[in-house]
């Protein structure tokens, strides 16, 4: 999976919880609580879009030779030779 | 006794021997179907998957063998210690010359034994503080790595929550057997898998209901030891609500069943909805109560401005000027009044000095060349002089020197 660079669901909504907070905290200029607000809905819709309108992913991993070799020598209790 | 058979004792290879000693055994009734009671030791599964272990009894002791095909169908991995009993037949292992069972069926004797060792296994763990490691869990996590059968019930359950719950979430599956034989190692390595991956950030281990011996992968050390070992948080899903596992103690989050396990590690996106919409809310009423109160600054500042503007400074001053007109009026007419007074007072002043009033009593003022005489020194005899009287002026000549 290519690591996405676009913030998690949990900064985002921290990011939105702030600027919900700084806009009711008030001392702004116009300008500035007018960018808050627009961050802020923003940030909103982009959250939901991405609760309503994802799709569940599954993928299967397969272990790789090495964790399957090192899993098993853990079971290998003691040697023992084969017939 | 017949000595003449004997006179040369045989000797025979060791092979032969070997295959001797096989036929005597495989013609036993007894030992070619037999179930052999005692108690697990010196167990060892290589990598061929065969079980190798001795079945003990006192001082008694015998080799078994269970291969690979029949050992995979065990409900679970057995121990030292374990009473049990073993179904096979007995033959020589010709390269060590050694007696072995060779076990088709292995059943553990009751269950009392597998508690007794969970609660050894659990103490122990729970000396060395496995049981107390509890790691928050990602708030949000972006892929969840699955341990379980990928045949299972409970994989599908858990995925059937996940969509309905938080759908925009990954799954990786790894898939693992979930019983028997194979199941720690499979789960340990399952485990290791999902660690090894960048993108999970929770892992759920799980496992549908079953019967304690099913369950039993999940009492694993090994699989213990695994779950503490994760680098990133476990919870575990394993049987049904009354079911504690070992690996139930040492997840960071013990959830009841698989299905409890999807629903923990991910917050309901209807309840998220909800909140982003109150936040909206928010949004809306703060920006509002912005608006409202610069518009109420905005109104309070024009008034200030009016007040401030050159036009009512101008007015103001026109008020003072008007003012100070009033004012200066009022001065000046009664300083006129004064003035006025005081020109009255004069004048009744000079009336009374009025010199007419002095002639009309008889007397004259007599002046030469324009100069009043009032002196005897100032005229010559022969000088005219002007004589004026209350009621005109005549000329008159001296007569005589004083």
């Amino acid at each position: 999976m290519p690591k996405t660079k676009t913030p998690s669901f949990e900064d985002a909504f921290h990011e939105l919880d702030e600027t919900v907070e700084k806009l009711e905290a008030g001392e702004l200029t116009l300008d500035e609580s007018i960018a808050l607000f627009e961050r802020g809905m923003q940030l909103a819709e982009q959250l939901e879009q991405q609760l309503e309108h994802a799709e569940l992913r599954v993928r299967k991993l397969q272990p790789s030779a090495t964790e399957l070799a090192e899993a098993e020598a853990e079971y290998v209790i003691a040697e023992a030779e084969d017939e | 006794m017949q000595p003449a058979l004997f006179l040369t004792t045989p000797t025979i290879t060791v092979a032969q021997l070997m295959q001797h000693l096989k036929h005597i055994l495989e013609v036993d009734d007894i030992v070619q179907d037999v179930w052999v009671r005692g108690e697990l030791s010196g167990i060892s599964r290589p990598s061929s998957g065969h079980l190798y272990f001795s079945l003990k009894d006192g001082d008694a002791c015998v080799r078994c063998v269970m291969w690979r095909g029949q050992a995979v169908g065990l409900k679970r991995l057995p121990s030292e210690g374990d009473a049990v009993r073993a179904h096979g037949h007995i033959s020589i292992y010709d390269a060590r010359g050694d007696l072995q069972l060779y076990v088709d069926e292995l059943t553990f004797d009751g269950v009392g034994a597998l508690w007794k060792k969970y609660e050894l296994l659990k103490a122990q763990l729970q000396r060395e503080g496995l049981f107390e490691r509890k790691r928050p869990l990602p708030p949000y996590p972006r892929c969840i790595g699955v341990v379980t059968s990928e045949k299972g019930a409970a994989l599908q359950d858990m995925l059937r929550i996940l969509r309905q719950r938080w759908p925009s979430v990954e799954v990786a599956l790894c898939p693992s057997q979930v019983q028997g034989i194979e199941a720690p190692a499979q789960i340990v390595r399952a485990l290791r898998t999902l660690n090894n991956d960048d993108g999970v950030d929770v892992i759920i281990v799980a496992r549908g209901g079953g019967s304690i011996e099913d369950l039993w992968a999940f009492n694993d050390e090994n699989v213990a030891r695994a779950i503490f070992a994760s680098s990133q948080p476990v919870i575990s899903g394993v049987g049904h609500e009354v079911d504690f596992t070992i690996a139930d103690f040492v997840a960071d989050l013990r959830a009841p069943t698989p299905t409890a396990a999807a629903a923990m590690v991910v917050r309901d996106r209807a309840e998220v909805l909800r909140e982003m919409r109150a936040r909206k809310a928010r949004l809306w009423l703060a920006m509002d109560n912005h608006i409202t109160t610069r518009d109420a600054q905005l109104k309070n500042l024009r008034r200030v401005l009016v007040r401030l503007s050159p036009q009512s400074k101008i007015e103001r001053e026109r008020q003072q000027v008007d003012e100070h007109v009033r004012s200066l009026d009022k001065a000046m007419l009664h300083e006129i009044k004064v003035l006025r007074e005081r020109v009255q007072s004069k004048r009744r002043q000079l009336a009374s000095l009025n010199p007419t009033a002095i002639l009309a009593r008889g007397y004259a003022i007599v002046r030469r060349d324009g100069h009043v005489v009032n002196s005897v020194a100032q005229v010559a005899s022969g000088d005219a002089v002007h004589v004026r009287v209350s009621d005109g002026e005549f000329t008159a000549t001296v007569a005589s020197d004083a």
